[in-house]
Parts: C-alpha cells; sequence; structure tokens
C-alpha cells in the first residue's frame, strides 16, 4: 500500500530523527513535522485530514511525558487521525498508558526496523480508512433505513388507524410476543410489522420481511431456515436462512396462510423452543427472533378447511392486529396521497372532482393500488399536458365506479370476478385446475408490479422473464379458453395470448 | 569438609578468615566470576559467599542485590550468603566482625533466594543504580539510546546501500554526515568506558566483555568518519551493532 498521497505528521523535539524517517521512507510517504507544542498544534490547524501521527513522548526539551497528555485531547479533536507514539521510552507502563490514552499503536527509536515500522504505518493507515469506510458504509445504511422508514410510514390520522397505532404501540413493548397481521391484501401490512419493529426493543436489531408464498415450495425450508453445504444439488456452500439474518430482530412471514404442512409444523417447533435446524444440518440452533405473521387469509377457516394446523393458529393468534381496509379510512387518502407527493400540494395537484371520486372509490387493492393509481394518473396528466390530476387522468374503473352502489360502511366490497374468486370451478380437470391457480397468482402479481414483468417473475420465484412467458405460453396453448379471466395478462402478452373476439 | 564457594575482589580477606571456616568443617574455595561461557561455573556449587562490597575501579560497590537476581534466575537451589563489615542482622548475612558460634547452625537458618525480598545494603556504591541509568532512554548518562541513534543512522544507510542502491556519497551526506554520527559514535564509546569498570563485579560482566570486542571490531568504520562504503558492509556494522543490541537489552529486561 505504500502510497505518496498518505501525509503523515512526525511531532518530536528531535530534529535530526524526522530527517532520518523523512529520508528513509521518503518513496513511501509525505511527511510535515512539528518539533514543539505550539507548532504541532499549528500544523493541526492548518490541515486536519492527516493520515497518522507519529508523536513521541519527550516533547520541549523536558523530561516529562508531555506527548502523553496530548494523546486524548487530540484523538478527541481530531478522531480520524491515528496516532503512533514513537519515543526511546519504551517501558511497558509507558506503552500502555500510551495506548489506554488513545495511541493506536507504539513504536521504539531504538528498535528501528524499516519493514516493521513500514507494516505498523500501513496497518493504522489501513485501519483508519476502513474505519472511514465503516462510518460512511453505516451513514448509507442509515440512510437506506430512513428510505424504507419513509416507504413504509405508517400514514394515517383516522380514528382506526391511531387506535391500530396505539395497539402497536402496546404490542410493542412485548419483545417476546408473536404477532398476527390480519387485512385485505394491499392495507400495509408490512407496514404495521415495520411500525412495530421502529417503536419496539428491536428498533436497533434486523428486520426482515418475507412473502412465504413468492417462494417456491421446493426451496422454502432452506429459505427460513437456511442449509449446509451438500444438503441437496445446488448447495455448494452454507447458506443462512431468513431466521438467522433477523436473529435479536423480527422476522415478518407475509401470507402465512400459504405454507405447506411440513414448514407448518417447523415454524411451530421454533415457535416453541426458539430452535430451528437448517437444511442438512445434525445440529439445532438456538435464535431470538420475534416473529410477525400476516395473512389476508381467514386463518380460522384454513384450520376447519383442515390446511392450516390448529395448534400453529394458537401459536399465532396469541396477539392478532387487524388492519383496516382502505375505504375503513377514507379520510387517510389524502394524506396518503401527499406522503406519494411530497413535494407538492395535494389539493392544488388534484382538482376537487378526482379528489372525491378518488375517496369514494372502493379500493379493493387498498393502498398498494392507490400507489398505482398514483403512478398512472401522474402519466396520464402528462400524456394530456394538464396542470391538475381530473377526472380525465383516473383510471377507468375508478372514474366509472359508482359509489352510490356500494355500502359506503366497512362491508367488503363484492368479490371481483374470477380473479379474486378463490373457488375453482368444478368441471375443470386437475391440469387446468393447475393452470388456474398459477394464471391468478400471474395476474395478481402483475397488477401489484405495475405491469413490470421483471418484477413480477422475481415475485414468483422464476429466473427471468423468459420462463414468465414460457409459462404463459405453454397455457395458453393448451388451455386457451382459462384467458379469457385474465385480462392483465392478455394485455402484457399480447403477442402470446389472442383471445377470439 | 563441606565446601563454600566464595567471590572476592580482595583476596587477603578470605585467607585471613579461611581458619575459622575451617575450624567450623568448612574450606573455602575460590570462584572465577569470569568464565568462558560467560556465566560463572555454578554449577557444582551449594552455598556461594560473596565479600561484600566489591572493590573495583578504585570505587567499593554494592553488588549484592544484582547476584540475589541471577541466582534466583539460574541457579535458584544455591544458598547465597555475604559476608562484610556492616553490622546487619539477616539471615543470610555474615557479620565478620561477630562471626556466629556455630557456622552449620547459621547455614541451617539461611534461606534461599526466593524467601527474602533483598540482601542487607553492603555500603558500596548501589550498581543497580548504575544499571539504570545505562539503560535509561533518554539522558546525558543514558547508554542505550546513544545506541539507538547509531544503529537506526546505520540501519537506514545500510536499506539505502543495501536495498535500494543509492550512491553512498548521498548516504552519506543525508544520514551519517547530516546526523553527526562521528559524534554520536564517540559519545557511545566514552560512555561506555566509562561504565564498564563498574561492571567488572556482576555476574553477567561476560556479556559485557563481549559487547566490548564487537565494538572494536566496528570501530575503525567510525573512525574513518563512515567515508569508507566498504567497511560498512564488509565490517557487518548493522548486524554488529544488532548484537550489540540484543546482548545488552537481554540484561537490561532482567536487572535494570
Amino acid at each position: 500500500m505504500p502510497n505518496k498521497n498518505y501525509h503523515i505528521l512526525i511531532v518530536d523535539d528531535d530534529a535530526e530523527f524526522h530527517q532520518q524517517i523523512r529520508y528513509a521512507f521518503r518513496r513511501n510517504y509525505v511527511f510535515e513535522g512539528a518539533i514543539n507544542i505550539d507548532n504541532f498544534e499549528k500544523k493541526l490547524k492548518e490541515r486536519s485530514d492527516y493520515d497518522l501521527i507519529l508523536l513521541d513522548l519527550m516533547l520541549d526539551d523536558t523530561d516529562e511525558m508531555v506527548g502523553l497528555e496530548l494523546i486524548p485531547d487530540i484523538s478527541k479533536r481530531y478522531p480520524n487521525i491515528p496516532i503512533i507514539v514513537v519515543t526511546s521510552e519504551n517501558k511497558i507502563d509507558v506503552v500502555v498508558k500510551a495506548m489506554k490514552k488513545g495511541a493506536r499503536d507504539f513504536l521504539s527509536k531504538s528498535d528501528y526496523d524499516f519493514d516493521y515500522w513500514n507494516k505498523k504505518f500501513q496497518e493504522v493507515i489501513e485501519s483508519k480508512t476502513l474505519r472511514e469506510e465503516n462510518i460512511i458504509l453505516r451513514q448509507e445504511v442509515q440512510k437506506h433505513r430512513d428510505q424504507k422508514q419513509k416507504e413504509f410510514t405508517f400514514v394515517g390520522e383516522s380514528s382506526k388507524v391511531q387506535e391500530i397505532k396505539r395497539i402497536l404501540r402496546l404490542v410493542s413493548e412485548e419483545p417476546d410476543i408473536t404477532v398476527l397481521i390480519t387485512g385485505e391484501t394491499g392495507v400495509g401490512k408490512e407496514v404495521a410489522a415495520r411500525f412495530l419493529h421502529l417503536n419496539g426493543a428491536r428498533k436497533d436489531k434486523p428486520f426482515q420481511a418475507v412473502n412465504l408464498s413468492a417462494i417456491q415450495k421446493t426451496l422454502l425450508e432452506s429459505t427460513l431456515f437456511g442449509h449446509k453445504k451438500g444438503a441437496f444439488t445446488g448447495a455448494t456452500r452454507d447458506m443462512e436462512g431468513y431466521f438467522n439474518q433477523a436473529n435479536n430482530g423480527i422476522l415478518m412471514l407475509d401470507e402465512i396462510g400459504d405454507i405447506d404442512a411440513n414448514i407448518q409444523i417447523k415454524l411451530l417447533r421454533f415457535l416453541e423452543t426458539k430452535m430451528i435446524r437448517p437444511v442438512g444440518a445434525d445440529k439445532d440452533i438456538q435464535l431470538d427472533v420475534q416473529i410477525v405473521a400476516a395473512t389476508h387469509r381467514d386463518l380460522k377457516e384454513e384450520v376447519e378447511k383442515g390446511s392450516f394446523r390448529a395448534d400453529l393458529y394458537q401459536r399465532l393468534k396469541a396477539m392478532v392486529v387487524k388492519i383496516p381496509s382502505l375505504r375503513e379510512r377514507k379520510p387517510d387518502i389524502p394524506l396518503i396521497l401527499q406522503h406519494y407527493y411530497p413535494e407538492v400540494d395535494i389539493k392544488q395537484m388534484i382538482s376537487p372532482s378526482a379528489m372525491d371520486k378518488l375517496i369514494n372509490y372502493r379500493w379493493p387493492g387498498n393502498i398498494r393500488e392507490l400507489k398505482n393509481a398514483i403512478s398512472y394518473m401522474q402519466l396520464r396528466r402528462k400524456i394530456f399536458d394538464k396542470n391538475q390530476i381530473d377526472l380525465e387522468c383516473l383510471p377507468v374503473e375508478i372514474q366509472e365506479f359508482d359509489e352510490l352502489s356500494y355500502d359506503m360502511g366497512s362491508a367488503a366490497p363484492p368479490e371481483p370476478p374470477p380473479l379474486a374468486a378463490n373457488q375453482i370451478p368444478a368441471n375443470l380437470s386437475i391440469e387446468e385446475e393447475h393452470a388456474l391457480i398459477d394464471l391468478r397468482k400471474i395476474e395478481q402479481s402483475l397488477i401489484r408490479k405495475n405491469k413490470v414483468k421483471k418484477d413480477v417473475a422475481t415475485e414468483l420465484g422464476l429466473e427471468n422473464t423468459d420462463n414468465l412467458r414460457y409459462k404463459i405460453k405453454k397455457y395458453f396453448d393448451k388451455h386457451p379458453h382459462l384467458f379469457k379471466d385474465f385480462p392483465v395478462i392478455c394485455e402484457s402478452y399480447k403477442r402470446i395470448v389472442k383471445l377470439e373476439e | 569438609m563441606k565446601q563454600i564457594s566464595y567471590i572476592a575482589t580482595n583476596q587477603l580477606l578470605p585467607q585471613a578468615i579461611s581458619t575459622w571456616f575451617e575450624a567450623q568443617n568448612y574450606s573455602l574455595k575460590p570462584l572465577s566470576i569470569h568464565s568462558e561461557k560467560g556465566h560463572p561455573q555454578l554449577s557444582n556449587t551449594n552455598i556461594l559467599l560473596l565479600f561484600v562490597p566489591f572493590f573495583h575501579n578504585n570505587v567499593y560497590i554494592s553488588i549484592e542485590n544484582v547476584w540475589k537476581k541471577y541466582v534466583a534466575l539460574h541457579y535458584p537451589n544455591i544458598l547465597l550468603l555475604t559476608a562484610g563489615y556492616i553490622k546487619h542482622t539477616h539471615a543470610n548475612y555474615l557479620d565478620l566482625l561477630q562471626l556466629p558460634e556455630s557456622l552449620e547452625y547459621f547455614i541451617k537458618h539461611a534461606k534461599s533466594v526466593s524467601e527474602f525480598d533483598s540482601m542487607p545494603f553492603s555500603g558500596g556504591l548501589i550498581i543497580e543504580n548504575k544499571l539504570q541509568k545505562f539503560y535509561e532512554g533518554h539522558g546525558d548518562e543514558s547508554l542505550t539510546d546513544e545506541l539507538g541513534k547509531v544503529y537506526r543512522m546505520v540501519t537506514i544507510a545500510t536499506d539505502e546501500v543495501k536495498i535500494h542502491h543509492s550512491p553512498y556519497i548521498e548516504v552519506l551526506e543525508n544520514i551519517f554526515q547530516a546526523n553527526h554520527i562521528v559524534d554520536k559514535w564517540s559519545v557511545l564509546i566514552n560512555r561506555w568506558h566509562n561504565y564498564l569498570p563498574f561492571f567488572k563485579g556482576l555476574p553477567f560482566f561476560e556479556t559485557f566483555k563481549e559487547v566490548d570486542a564487537i565494538l572494536k571490531q566496528i570501530a575503525p568504520f567510525f573512525e574513518q568518519e563512515c567515508k569508507i562504503e566498504s567497511h560498512l558492509i564488509g565490517f557487518n556494522v548493522k548486524e554488529k551493532l544488532h548484537i550489540v543490541k540484543q546482548k545488552l537489552e537481554i540484561i537490561g529486561r532482567q536487572y535494570a
């Protein structure tokens, strides 16, 4: 690493020592010197970015080790400049004192050795650089966290939201309780989980969120619990799972109603013992993770149907928090819009009539749908070259929505045809049934991901968009009649899906 | 008859007192401090008696506690006794003006070196103080400080010549002449010669003699004002100074 760009300040009352070190290391570093304390202070005022200070302990022609007293002050004022003490006093108690006061290392003047000294200079400067990089990285992480926090801010002042926030704050005081967050799709269950994290005892610890329905079933166990090298084909190295990554923090398991019996039993074991066993491992690992589960399904119903374990449900329902749908908290809609448009006054940006429509729409996709609508409206405003979002800019379904035909209260809207319906027509073959379930997932994902195919492929656990296209083509070739219920797929894959009029 | 090995700078004293020892059924055997292997020949000794203080360089020198450390480190089973004219009551001290009635009884009740802190002071110049000055990091009396300076300059110069192939004239000017190495060498040698006689009675004096010999080997390089490049490399000045440093450091760590 010897680098002429590194600046070293020698502080020593022995001018000959300066000259010798400058000469010996002239190829490696740039040196400046100070021969007394005043001179030292002056140098530090002139530039505060030295990469290293070599400090003698005996200064100003005294027999006192005045240098020793300078170390804490310099370390405090210039924490980024490391100090190596270079002195003739190599008694162990002096070394210990110097290190305790903040010196990073110690060199004895009478033991000069170019390689050893150079190595010490390098180590200390490198650790300084690493420390600086570490600070930058920490700032980046904080920035990222702040961004995430902003992205996941629990916006709303309606009485329902205030009540939810109050409950979440109370729950956050219990860092070991398992929490089940329920609510329709898109209501902000992850936002609620992050709110819990930010306000709880584990706020400085990791928060991991995983959508269980987005991970291929065959990979789910190793994704959650990790695996050992050689545990299965393709396991070329040990890998930590989400549980490990969330250790000491919170793990949010979204769409918990979608996991199969095998994962259910492993999760139940974790909730009971706090132990996991990675795939292929012969030992359990003890972890401290708070589980926040979330689902849009009615787990009680799933238990009755036999698709969800009753004992796991009992564990999960220790603390249930239901997030209201957007139509149940209509007063919050302008606030949410403002949150996503922080740079403009939302009342100026959206015309009153458009705002009325937005407030009174039923929002079956909840906040997720609202976010997508925002992007759509912005784009339309630009296309029409308008200063304001008006009715014309709204998505067609909002424009055409007739609020009078729906109950304005909290009742859930009628399920949209086939897409939202979970029922499978009785007359379908097993192959058709599989295709239908798959296509529903793709359709929903396309809506959620604003038709960005790459994101859809990722969400569905597919390697790339080619695989997604292949899948759709395969289903269309075999079951073209199923596609009439999936307008978004049809629109996104016009070249493949050609429905007869 | 049992045997006691002794070290004395004035041989007349043990001779004068040997009759008393023989009457107590002990014979006195003189021991040379200086052997060829660098240590006194103590391996066959059970009892070591030092007639203190030692007399070197026209000065009485109290060496007893350095010997105590030495015996404790290298021969912990030897019974160390001192004998002198100062009045002391110490289990390991023979008052020559008031000898005990029974030497056998005295020896039986003397303590091993690990059982007491220090030997009774014999009244001479305390050699530990000299050693401390010798090894001090700073100061007008420090030898190691001066040695460190000379060693550093010689090392820098040797690296320049050997590793970087810098022209010798440049090294001579920038290191040796700019830093007045010849003056520093003179200071070093003067201090060395001042200290050496005081250390004659120490158990590790052989090491100082070896150091003295090495310093003499490299002296011509400095006497020629470091101007002869071949001396720097040919005399292995850096390596020899390093050996000197190492030898002195070992002693310094244990006794200074």
